[in-house]
């Protein structure tokens, strides 16, 4: 707001002004003008000429260059040109000398002035505009200027009887006094000649040197070619030729023009607007001399030390007190000439919550001052130290994860590993590291390898294993792999190895190592102990068994004695009952353990039907039963199975049927289906309740559910279990199809077709 | 007269077979182990021989083996007879020579008998004893 009525009060004034000048003008002068005193004079045009030319490169460059302090100076060394060209060409074009003298000494505020301008320019254009505002220097040029004008006065441009009337206009012959000018005016542009030339070694942009080169050339013009007319060739050879300095500083100009038209000379020059920038940069500036003393503070500035204001005179010191004084002196004087100082931290503690701030600090030419840039960090500060908290309670946790983890690896009776994705083992648990004691670790409990050849140590204990292979194919695939009773020496591992599944595929992968060495062995002795108490317990069960049939068949005589005869009979059948039993024990404890041997191979099923129908015949007929095959069995197709144990199912089905039966018929149906074959077996019995339906085919079953009201007559209850562990061995299934209490129950299996009916009904099935 | 020679380990296995045996007629011979049943085989010339497997010195499956490997003996037809249950040392026996395979707590002595009688009708009809 404040900034914007300046503004439009420095605008009310210029054009006040202007308006106001141009009428004290008009109101001076006017009354003077005389077209009469003017006649034409070809030569004078050439000033004209200049005069025109400029004006129109200051309208052209006014908005394009008049920001920057070069770009001013330059405007102001045109208007001087300008200025002193069209006062020379009202003089040459006077036809009364009176009228010729005022024009003349008027042209000297043209021509004395012109050369600081240029002084300006040039010294801006190469960064040295701090220099203008040395005190001394401009009251040197203001002496010499004003010098220059008091004395045209004094000699009216040496004396009104030395003019002659030239073909160019009313002159006066170069003088003592004139010279002085042209020494002035030389004195200056051999400088800028200097500065430019300096400049031009130092360029580092290509570009700034062409600019550079156009520039020494302008400067040519006038320095060569006004020396020669208007002080070498009418003073030292007696030429008499037109003076032309104006005319030639105006070609200089336009070179001049051309070049900074031609390549831009404030993009290349940004330093002429630093002035600017930092006003306007969000960032708290401060500029001191060599001192530390403050010359400079932005409005950021300001507002950020203000309660330390007002600042004039003040040292740097006293915003940042004596610790932080003390350790930017000791970082600038650590730092090389041109670079930027920079210090992270600096505690201030002041009002307005800028607690700690942040300082670049870069010196100013060669020991002219500082320039510190601030930034008011503590909210970064403040973040940061949130930021560290957090992540100090993320790593705590992150590490109690990690603990929990590795206890939990290490609790592993398998041996862990952890593989990365280019199969390199990155961790193994305790139990890894006993298996594998070469492999070089960390430390013990997080197990971290630091071994790079993990891995070879490994494929060499677990020799023809491959495990580098499978890793990688478990990790290119992202699929699960699993090995049984892998030879390491002397032990015997389960090997188990799943990928680390990320969302773009494995990332590595487990490996879990199950020494099953033990286990293998018990297994290996556990068969042998089933053979042998199969054998041991059956024999005295076979002695009994046969002993007491033989009683019974060989000794009827002797066992004459209904009563005596019962306890053999007892003896006998109990005989067979445990034989039973063990049977039954030793099929499930086999079946269950997977140990049970099948050989299936494609079987006549109706050989199979007839066989149990024939051997149970007997068993049938003793409680009245009968046995039926529905059907003609002979056409039905090979299966796929274990031809005994088939029988096995089979015998224990019938065998069920018979036990419940009394005086009724098993009837045994067949069923091809799509790629099984069906078998039923119905009978006549008494049917099973609701409640034992749910206890068929489990363990010890026996359709009772309470252990006291076992009907131990009946066997162990194991008979249907083991059908079922059987029939699913060699892909069939099995099933009550019906029952109803005091009709009698369908029990079925199935048992897969040798050869399926068809392609397509397999398919189907599938 | 019908010559069965029964190679038995366990005494009251063979006691029990030599009394069917004998009960059905048979000429009955018994051997406690197999280099016993080797020789008794080359000496005696049984008709059949019945075997049980599981047997000290020399078991029931390589005494099978010498019966089949000796000219003399390999004619003679061989029952094993066990109570071993596992269908591999069966299969082995019957690839080995072996007539047949009968597990001893499946079936009474008599079926056992019965069992024999059917066999030697199929070798030598005019060896079976008539039914005294």
């Amino acid at each position: 707001m404040q900034i914007k009525s300046t503004k439009s009060l420095i605008n009310i004034i210029s054009l006040v002004s202007f308006v106001c000048g141009l009428t004290l003008w008009l109101a001076i002068f006017g009354p003077d003008f005389d077209t009469a005193d003017y006649v034409f004079r070809p030569l004078a045009m050439l000033p004209l000429l200049a005069t025109v030319i400029n004006t129109g490169l200051i309208i052209f460059l006014y908005r394009r260059i008049q920001p920057s302090e070069t770009g001013f100076w330059f405007l102001a060394f045109l208007g001087t040109t300008t200025f002193w060209s069209l006062a020379e060409f009202l003089q040459r074009s006077s036809g009364v000398l009176e009228v010729s003298i005022f024009w003349r000494s008027l042209a000297v505020y043209g021509w004395a002035i012109m050369p600081i301008a240029y002084l300006f320019f040039t010294l801006s254009y190469v960064d040295r505009q701090v220099l203008i505002r040395r005190l001394h220097l401009q009251i040197g040029l203001f002496l010499i200027v004003s010098s220059l004008i008091y004395a045209q006065f004094k000699t009216h441009l040496t004396v009104s009887s030395d003019y002659v009337l030239q073909s160019w206009g009313y002159d006066s012959p170069n003088g003592g006094y004139i010279n002085i000018f042209t020494v002035w005016l030389l004195a200056v542009f051999l400088t800028g000649l200097a500065l430019f030339i300096h400049e031009y070694k130092n360029a580092v942009s290509q570009q700034k040197r062409k600019q550079i080169r156009i520039f020494i050339i302008s400067l040519l013009v006038p320095l060569v070619g006004g020396t020669s007319t208007d002080l070498v060739l009418p003073n030292l050879f007696d030429v008499n030729i037109i003076p032309m300095a104006a005319f030639l500083t105006a070609v200089e100009g336009m070179i001049l023009s051309y070049g900074v038209y031609r390549h831009g000379l404030f993009s290349i020059n940004p330093v002429s607007l630093s002035g600017e920038i930092m006003k306007t940069l969000p960032q708290p500036v401060i500029g001191t001399n060599e001192k530390f003393q403050i010359q400079f503070m932005n409005a950021n500035a300001t507002e950020m030390f203000k309660q330390h204001a007002p600042f004039v005179g003040k040292s740097i010191y006293s915003l940042v007190g004596a610790e932080n004084f003390k350790i930017i002196k000791e970082e600038l004087g650590k730092t090389a000439q041109d670079a930027v100082t920079n210090i992270p931290r600096i505690p201030l503690g002041l009002d307005g919550g800028v607690v700690i701030a942040q300082a670049q600090i870069s010196s100013i030419g060669k020991g002219l001052g500082y320039i510190f840039a601030m930034s008011n960090i503590t909210q970064q500060v403040l973040s940061m130290r949130i930021i560290e908290k957090e992540v100090r309670i993320r790593t705590q946790l992150y590490n109690q994860e990690k603990a929990r983890l590795f206890s939990s690896v290490n609790g592993l009776r398998q041996g862990f590993l952890i593989a990365d994705v280019n199969s390199k083992i990155t961790l193994m648990n305790i139990k890894a590291q006993e298996m594998f004691p070469e492999v070089k670790i960390s430390d013990v409990q997080s197990g971290n390898v630091v071994d790079n050849n993990a891995i070879s140590i490994l494929e060499k204990s677990l020799s023809n294993f491959g495990l580098r292979e499978k890793l990688a194919s478990v990790i290119r695939n992202n699929q699960y792999l699993e090995f049984e009773e892998v030879d390491m020496g002397q032990s015997i591992l389960d090997i188990e190895i799943l990928p680390i599944s990320a969302p773009e595929g494995a990332i590595g992968a487990v490996v879990l190592l199950d020494d099953v060495t033990e286990r293998t062995m018990i297994e290996r002795s556990k068969d042998e102990f089933f053979s042998i108490a199969s054998h041991e317990l059956r024999t005295p069960l076979t002695a009994i068994r046969g002993n007491t049939s033989m009683m019974l068949s060989y000794y009827s005589e002797q066992l004459k004695d209904p009563e005596l005869r019962e306890m053999v009979d007892d003896v006998y059948s109990s005989s067979i009952r445990l034989i039973e039993i063990v049977n039954d024990f030793l099929d499930t404890s086999r079946l269950e353990q997977g140990r049970m041997v099948f050989e299936p191979k494609d079987i006549s099923l109706s050989k199979a039907i007839k066989e149990v129908a024939k051997e149970t015949n007997a068993v049938a007929k003793e409680k009245g039963n009968t046995i039926i095959i529905d059907g003609a069995i002979d056409g039905l197709p090979e299966v796929r199975a274990d031809f005994n144990k088939l029988k096995q199912i089979m015998y224990n089905l019938v065998g069920n049927s018979l036990k419940f039966t009394d005086k009724g018929t098993v009837t045994i149906r067949t069923k091809i289906e799509e790629s099984s074959v069906r078998v039923s077996i119905s009978d006549t019995g008494k049917g099973i309740s609701e409640d034992n339906i749910k206890l068929l085919f489990r363990k010890f079953q026996q359709a009772e559910s309470n252990l006291l009201t076992r009907d131990a007559t009946k066997g162990t209850g194991l008979g249907l279990y083991i059908s079922k562990l059987i029939i699913e061995n060699m892909k069939g299934t099995i099933g009550l199809e019906s029952s109803k209490v005091g009709e009698g129950s369908t029990f079925f299996f199935t048992v897969p077709l040798a050869k399926p009916k068809s392609i397509d009904s397999l398919n189907n099935n599938v | 007269m019908t010559k069965i020679l029964i190679t038995e380990d366990d005494p009251l296995m063979s006691r029990m077979y030599q009394k069917i045996f004998t009960f059905e007629g048979y000429d009955v011979e018994m051997a406690g182990n197999g280099q016993e049943c080797l020789d008794k085989a080359r000496t005696n010339t049984p008709t059949l021989i019945l075997l049980d497997v599981m047997m000290p010195v020399m078991n029931g499956l390589v005494t099978l083996e010498k019966l089949k490997a000796d000219p003399v003996t390999k004619a003679i037809p061989v029952v094993m007879l066990t109570n071993l249950a596992g269908q591999q040392d069966a299969e082995s026996a019957l690839a080995k020579g072996a007539v047949k395979y009968i597990i001893k707590s499946e079936h009474d002595p008599k079926e056992v008998a019965d069992m024999v009688k059917e066999i030697l009708a199929g070798y030598t009809r005019d060896d079976i004893p008539s039914q005294a």
